[in-house]
């Protein structure tokens, strides 16, 4: 049974594209079928994790001027590769669709939208979703969405099965998410859907020292307490609190960090993620 | 449904003749839909959106 798990924040730079993408390939590298959806359309950036050039866009599935398999870009060998050249035993997959960062095509999806139209692209995102499903035998759907509450991103997080809260310690954030939570995902969680908080970037662990071996630890000794204040706040169950990794946050180009440094202790954080029952198929 | 085709009302699908689909009462209005996924996510989206959202219930019926 396919799992479809939406990343979604109330503001932005809460760091739930780079989330997305680190599960997507950690699940694939784990030997999972992942398909990875960017629908942040009005600010894609997914691409600059996989440095790809697709023929097609999502926009072009959307619009009706592109079948699923134009747009679906196989990124397999990033996660079946090992550091020597070898391959992994257990054989994932990881296919992405990357959204059109042009204006125009941003508009086409975003602006103007007449009521029919907002019907047939809405009907289209449910089929591209059915045959992600048959076509591709996917394990797991990851959709990277748009923050706080627009057209997209309530459509990705109705079809989606688990929804994912990214937010960051502050009192903007917590007041926002406890909104959308009571706005959005109460609508969402009555008809099925599950959704949990994940803390991010969460301060105090790199600087002044750098102490990352760590921080891992010193999370998990605060996350109980954290998680049940902030649980209380927003009224949603908090699945996982991530420290700020400043070589992750202010690095001058985004990267995997769960396949270029598998030991890093943001991919331990996400190997932690992946493991919950909540998200396994 | 009727002895006509109709159309699930998510995702627009026609509805064959003596195909199973699911028939839902909402607010005293009858919607079919092709499986219980697409009920499920209309009820989502009527639930998110409220009922001013027109465009989302534009006649199924062909």
């Amino acid at each position: 049974m396919t799992k479809c798990i939406a990343f979604h924040s109330y503001k932005g730079g809460t760091g739930k594209t780079t989330l997305a993408c680190n599960v997507a390939a950690l699940l694939a590298k784990k030997g999972h079928r992942v398909f990875l959806l960017d629908l942040d359309v009005s600010a894609p950036s997914i691409q600059a994790y996989f440095e790809k050039e697709p023929k097609k866009w999502i926009n072009d599935f959307l619009n009706d001027n592109a079948e699923i398999d134009d747009i679906a870009v196989d990124m397999t060998s990033l996660v079946t590769e090992t550091d020597d050249g070898a391959t992994e035993n257990k054989v994932g997959a990881l296919w992405v669709g990357f959204c059109n960062p042009k204006k125009e095509e941003i508009y086409k999806l975003e602006g103007g939208k007449e009521e029919n139209s907002k019907m047939q692209l809405l009907r289209k995102l449910i089929l591209l979703r059915e045959h992600i499903i048959s076509e591709y035998s996917a394990d797991y759907i990851i959709i990277d969405t748009s923050p706080g509450i627009r057209y997209w991103s309530i459509n990705a997080l109705a079809i989606s099965d688990i929804l994912f809260l990214a937010l960051k310690m502050g009192e903007l954030d917590i007041d926002g998410t406890k909104k959308m939570a009571h706005d959005i995902y109460d609508s969402l969680t009555k008809y099925g859907a599950k959704s949990y908080l994940i803390l991010n970037r969460v301060g105090g662990f790199c600087v002044p020292s750098s102490d990352h071996k760590h921080s891992h630890n010193l999370i998990e000794n605060q996350e109980s307490d954290v998680g049940e204040k902030l649980a209380k706040t927003v009224g949603m169950k908090m699945i996982s609190a991530i420290p700020c990794y400043c070589d992750i946050q202010f690095s001058k180009r985004e990267y995997l960090t769960v396949l270029k440094y598998p030991d890093h202790p943001f991919a331990v954080q996400i190997q932690h993620l992946i493991e919950k029952d909540e998200i396994k198929v | 449904m009727s002895d006509s085709y109709s159309k699930c009302t998510m995702c627009g699908k026609i509805i064959k003749i003596k195909t199973k689909y699911v028939s839902e009462k909402i607010d005293d209005s009858y919607y079919v839909f092709d499986s219980e996924y697409c009920a499920m996510i209309f009820k989502r989206f009527r639930s998110v959106y409220g009922k001013d959202f027109c465009w989302l219930y534009e006649s199924p019926k062909l």
